[in-house]
């Protein structure tokens, strides 16, 4: 899962998939923005058959915390 | 496309974009919504028929100001109904009809704005007004749809031939209202729409851009046996074969017949190529009673035993085609995908296995690669008068963007070290970023200082027109010191952007709050390029200028006041009386 998150990131922020790491977050990655953000949720519901809701998107701020919500929605 | 997932896509359509070359097509998005992924959706939708599309969009709740400045572009346009005043689907209904006429005659002249700044432009989609995504469970039709249907009614009058006018319902009801619509995202980002949504749009407005781009097909050729008629002349015999709307087996090839004959009647050219006896296929032309394609509508036959490849080019060859302005059906797997492999430049459509989704399949994929236009455009010609009519129309009404604006009544309010506003002040600092001069991200405690000193001045200003108001949407941080007042922060709503209220602000900064000198700053970051030279454009001296940031300074006497803005009202108001719980 976490790979294909990575490639999922990358084809959204438009950056090559080794600029994905553990510690990306929107501070360090210029294209993080809020209308790619939503782009990002949606990719991520449409590609892992899950949905999120509103604190769960905006807390969603960091690679890690992306897994972190992925892992939880798809344990459930 | 629509099995394509939304991330696949975005890679897929980043491929296209590297492998296609040619004039690059521009397209201009411009919507009082976030449709954002409509950028990529299209894109894509185009980049695989051979388009070089590049789309982009306006700012949000622009468009207006962004029909001002079109280049070259075509242009979309999402004119959201429900978004032409805030909540407006929730409010509607306690409207009283003086208010309902008076907003519903705003967007009339908005319309009739925006068409007249759309003139010159080659091809505009311009969408239709719909409520039904919030109006779905009325049996009754609520004052949303009839403010939609009046605004659709006023659209269909004024738009002149230019102007491709777009069903969303139509849009709507292919794929379910669930699968369209994300009211999570509308309300914390206003962006209402799923990519399903998109795909589908995208899929129902390409065929357009295909006819103005002149990449239409020009012969459509039909294989004969279970293609023009269901069962197979050589083996079943003329006897079993069914074409007739009053045989169950038959209706679907009743119906594709008469609508090839519908796109013979455009001027599309139709053909035969079948591999079966000649003379019995001409026996079944002439004689056959429920026949509608006879010889007569045949441009081209190519009936015999060789094989498909070369009887296409032959065809290609005799009516002086490319081979890409053949559209060629067929029902055999392995004729279909012969011809995919060995003419990639002719479209092949397979005629689906489940007979009964053949017509409903050639309607909506066949006749969109002929003109369907054609018929719409000989039915605006009456538009040309139409567009001579506005014009003239216009002149008495809000010819300029700036006679529109002005008579919009704007009137901005001032807010000073109001502890009420705290909470969107810091919200704004954090959020904004395209109108933000400095961009400084402030914390709550680092505001109430600002709002608590004698050093800072803060102001936050409302925005309201005739029509309402637009909230709390601008805010100026001013640090004074002893050699003078430095602009710390100042910054705008994009929602407000476009209205010269930005010169306004800064004209009534410095008017009302300034000592004799004024210093500014501009910090560049990745999202404020728009006000890169906004200090200069105001007159300002640029004193230093470093790694990226740029001061500025003028002083009071020197400074020229927008004089030409004088139809933008400045008063002082209260923050506690704000707040009616109707504005944002």
């Amino acid at each position: 899962m976490e790979e294909q998150v990575k490639e999922i990131m990358a084809s959204v922020f438009e950056v090559a998939s080794n600029q994905i790491t553990e510690d990306t977050t929107p501070q360090s990655l210029e294209n993080w923005d809020s209308l790619r953000h939503i782009n990002l949720v949606v990719a991520l519901e449409d590609a892992f058959a899950v949905e999120f809701d509103e604190e769960e998107i905006a807390d969603m701020i960091s690679y890690k915390l992306v897994i972190h919500f992925l892992k939880g929605k798809k344990s459930n | 496309m629509m099995e394509l997932k939304y991330f696949e896509l975005l890679a897929k359509n980043k491929e296209l974009a590297e492998a296609i070359t040619g004039e690059p097509v521009q397209i201009k998005i411009l919507s009082n919504i976030i449709v954002h992924q409509l950028k990529e959706v299209l894109e894509y939708s185009l980049r695989i028929e051979g388009i070089p599309a590049i789309v982009a969009l306006g700012n949000y709740d622009n468009i207006l100001q962004d029909a001002v400045q079109l280049q070259n572009e075509k242009v979309v346009i999402f004119w959201e109904i429900s978004n032409i005043l805030d909540q407006l689907p929730y409010k509607i209904d306690l409207f009283s009809d003086n208010e309902y006429e008076e907003l519903t005659s705003k967007v009339k002249s908005e319309i009739t704005l925006l068409l007249n700044l759309l003139q010159e432009v080659p091809f505009v989609v311009f969408n239709l007004f719909s409520a039904i995504p919030f109006t779905n469970q009325y049996l009754l039709p609520s004052k949303l749809d009839q403010m939609a249907s009046s605004l659709n009614k006023f659209i269909r009058q004024e738009a002149t031939a230019n102007i491709h006018l777009v069903s969303l319902d139509k849009v709507y009801a292919q794929i379910g209202l669930e699968q369209a619509i994300d009211m999570r995202n509308y309300y914390t980002s206003k962006a209402l729409y799923k990519p399903d949504f998109f795909k589908k749009y995208a899929l129902h407005v390409e065929p357009a851009f295909r006819a103005i781009l002149g990449k239409v097909k020009k012969a459509l050729i039909f294989d004969c046996d279970n293609t023009m008629w269901s069962g197979v002349l050589g083996e079943d015999g003329v006897e079993k074969l069914k074409m007739s709307a009053s045989e169950p087996a038959g209706v679907p090839f009743s119906a594709v017949q008469s609508l090839a004959l519908q796109l013979h009647a455009q001027g599309v050219l139709l053909g035969l190529c079948s591999k079966n006896n000649p003379q019995d296929v001409d026996d079944i032309l002439s004689n056959h009673p429920d026949m509608q394609v006879r010889d007569e509508h045949l441009v081209i036959k190519r009936v015999n035993w060789q094989d498909k490849i070369s009887n296409l080019r032959e065809i290609a060859k005799e009516l002086n085609i490319g081979l890409d302005s053949i559209l060629f059906i067929d029902d055999s797997d392995f004729e279909v995908n012969l011809i995919r492999e060995q003419l990639p430049e002719v479209r092949v459509l397979q005629v689906p296995k489940k007979a009964y989704q053949y017509p409903q399949l050639f309607q909506q994929t066949v006749a969109a690669f002929f003109n369907p236009y054609l018929t719409e455009e000989d039915r605006n010609k009456s538009g040309m008068y139409k567009q001579q009519f506005a014009r003239e129309n216009s002149k008495n009404e809000f010819g300029t963007l700036e006679d529109y604006i002005r008579s919009l009544e704007i009137k901005i309010i001032l807010y000073e070290d109001a502890p009420e506003l705290i909470d969107r002040m810091v919200q704004m600092t954090q959020k904004t970023n395209q109108f933000n001069l400095t961009t400084r991200r402030y914390t709550e405690t680092e505001m109430r200082t600002f709002v608590d000193s004698d050093a800072y001045k803060v102001v936050a200003i409302g925005v309201e027109d005739k029509y309402g108001d637009n909230g709390i949407t601008g805010l100026a941080i001013l640090r004074y010191e002893p050699e003078g007042v430095l602009i710390d922060s100042l910054l705008m709503s994009c929602r407000i952007i476009g209205r010269s209220i930005e010169w306004k602000f800064l004209d009534t900064l410095i008017s009302h709050y300034s000592s004799e000198t004024i210093y500014a700053t501009f910090k560049a970051s990745s999202k404020n390029q728009q006000v890169t030279d906004f200090y200069q454009q105001a007159g300002f001296t640029l004193v230093q200028e470093i790694a990226e940031e740029k001061h500025y300074k003028i002083s009071k006497s020197e400074y020229k006041e927008h004089a030409t803005l004088d139809y933008i009202a400045v008063v002082h108001g209260r923050a506690s009386e704000r707040n009616n719980g109707l504005s944002v």
